[in-house]
């Protein structure tokens, strides 16, 4: 009986432990991050337990409010591409994710495994070839620009996952408005798009996330007006590494968006993932 | 018309759309690609001769891309391997259900939900030689401060930590799901017929969990071969080239030294290679399913 509660309490304590270890190593760099963007003046904590007295949050208001400083405008900038980049795939991936699930077509399935080939596809292999081509469309360092390069990437992967939460969906209500003489596409959007939010929605999330934290071509394709937040960022490292109290205020800023977007769709984020990668 | 016919002509209205834009705006960029590979592409130079394979001869006998290639291999190899255990780790730890242990994941999910940019930036602070905080550590331990994104040798190591440390949660989510969706009897006979948990994990729990495991494997690996953002914001495949990777060089190739053939050669090199992997990995899967 002793032997059992000695193992209960090594174990017990061993877990302790490791839970310690995992919550150091999740926030350790955060809270550099955050001393940093709290240090005031010159003074960096050059200790590992030195915090300065003198915490001030004056870089934060700079980083918001200040017009050189302010990285709203860029917030702004990812938001709208994400926006339209999810709206546009939605628009064109779920007629098309409903009609690969539908057909009984051979061709249709040949069609669909081509789409593996654009989601094995490196991103680094079209993006001269895009690049040059954006610039002939004179969309260089427009939101719209960067969106169209969103949308062509994203959109494999929204028919795919889409086409999965599809096939689920028992097609007897589907077949009996046929009959009576509905068409495919009215079919879709009043009986099954209801049924299948759910799905179509982790989709969705997909696509704007995807869209929000995109780095190559959003750089590529951006100069100044453009730039979408990860580039102005990113673009510290390079011009702006002195300043780094405004760095880091910046970091912990545009955390904020990704926690609340992760926190309203928890549920869904792995199901989602999952349910459209096992359709192998 | 018969109906069949029309819920055919329906089906097929319904997917150009979405296959008229990919045609557009990636078959059509990505077809240049190949074009341009076969070709001796210099836009400055106005030169445009067929060269045929003479590019990708070129190609695998460049020091510089080899370099860049074993780099990356080894990037994929050591990240993965490294996110997978540590992931299985956390899923396990968080599956025993103790106090808290719902905020404890949202703790563990924290790194994944930095945009990657913002991530490296975030590194590249942590790494830094006076406040970072590695360094803090390593002198409060005793030990010598270290300039990890500016020496030859730790550069590629130091972001392979940044991309461990943001994406394991991902893997641990993935593996934590799938153990949810486990069935609790097997463990629980076996539990009961004296087996200890070590026995359970390899023989019950892993083996279960096998087909979850490969699909966080394989996307892991495809995702973590591209990569881009994180060496090109913490050290741009430097310091002198010692954390090149296949996508800044080619980056670097194309847009730097306007070499578009080199570039285009390599970039379908690098398709190659993906494919190949996914059909590796992907049947690897389906004999390890059957067995």
């Amino acid at each position: 009986m002793r032997r059992i509660k000695r193992k209960i309490i090594v174990t017990r304590a061993l877990v302790g432990v490791l839970v310690l270890v995992a919550i150091l190593w999740s926030m350790i760099p955060l809270y550099n991050v955050i001393i940093v963007s709290l240090s005031p003046g010159g003074e960096f904590p050059t200790k590992l337990f030195e915090i300065s007295p003198r915490l001030t949050p004056h870089f934060y208001y700079k980083i918001l409010f200040t017009e050189q400083w302010s990285i709203l405008p860029y917030l702004k900038n990812s938001i709208v591409v994400a926006v339209m980049a999810t709206l546009i795939v939605m628009a064109l991936g779920i007629p098309a994710a409903y009609a690969f699930s539908r057909s009984r077509a051979r061709e249709t399935r040949l069609l669909f495994y081509a789409l593996l080939v654009f989601l094995t596809t490196p991103f680094i292999a079209p993006l001269l070839p895009f690049f040059l081509f954006i610039r002939q469309l004179h969309l260089m360092d427009t939101l719209l620009g960067i969106a169209l390069a969103h949308i062509a990437w994203n959109l494999p992967l929204a028919i795919w996952l889409m086409r999965g939460f599809f096939d689920m969906i028992p097609t007897d209500m589907e077949e009996a408005a046929m009959i009576d003489g509905a068409s495919r596409l009215r079919t879709m959007v009043q009986i099954v798009l209801p049924i299948s939010a759910p799905g179509v929605s982790v989709a969705a999330v997909y696509v704007f996330m995807f869209s929000y934290i995109e780095y190559m071509y959003a750089m590529t394709l951006s100069r100044q007006q453009s730039a979408t937040l990860p580039v102005k960022i990113a673009g510290y490292v390079v011009t702006h590494m002195v300043y780094f109290q405004e760095v880091a205020a910046a970091i912990t800023i545009s955390l904020i968006p990704m926690v609340v977007l992760y926190a309203l769709i928890q549920k869904w984020f792995v199901k989602g993932l999952t349910l459209g990668a096992v359709k192998y | 018309m018969k109906r069949s016919q029309k819920e055919r002509i329906g089906n097929l209205a319904m997917m150009i759309p979405a296959l008229g834009f990919l045609g557009v705006f990636f078959v059509y960029p990505l077809s240049f690609v190949f074009y341009w590979s076969l070709r001796n592409y210099y836009p400055v130079r106005h030169r445009n001769d067929f060269v045929f394979l003479d590019n990708f001869i070129k190609v695998f006998g460049s020091r510089d891309f080899l370099h860049a290639l074993t780099n990356n291999f080894v990037f994929v190899g050591s990240v993965v391997a490294v996110t997978f255990v540590l992931g299985l780790g956390m899923a396990l730890l968080v599956n025993r259900r103790f106090r808290g242990s719902k905020i404890f994941s949202l703790v563990l999910v924290l790194p994944m939900l930095y945009i990657p940019a913002s991530s490296a930036v975030l590194w590249s602070l942590v790494y830094n030689r006076d406040f970072g905080v590695l360094n803090l550590i390593l002198s409060f331990l005793g030990f010598g401060r270290r300039m990890w994104l500016a020496s030859p040798d730790l550069a590629l190591w130091a972001v392979m930590l940044t991309d461990i440390w943001a994406w394991t949660p991902w893997t641990f989510l993935i593996l934590y799901a799938g153990l949810q969706n486990l069935p609790r009897e097997p463990v629980e006979s076996a539990v009961i017929d004296g087996a200890s948990s070590l026995q359970v994990l390899w023989y019950i729990t892993l083996p279960m969990l096998r087909p979850v495991i490969s699909i966080a494997i394989v996307l892991k690996a495809l995702y973590s071969f591209r990569i881009f953002d994180y060496i090109w914001v913490m050290t741009k495949g430097g310091p002198g080239g010692a954390s090149e990777v296949l996508s800044t060089y080619v980056y670097k190739t194309g847009f730097r030294q306007f070499k578009y053939g080199f570039a285009s050669a390599m970039s379908v090199v690098m398709i190659l290679i993906s494919l190949g992997m996914v059909l590796v990995l992907v049947s690897l899967v389906r004999r390890a399913e059957r067995g």
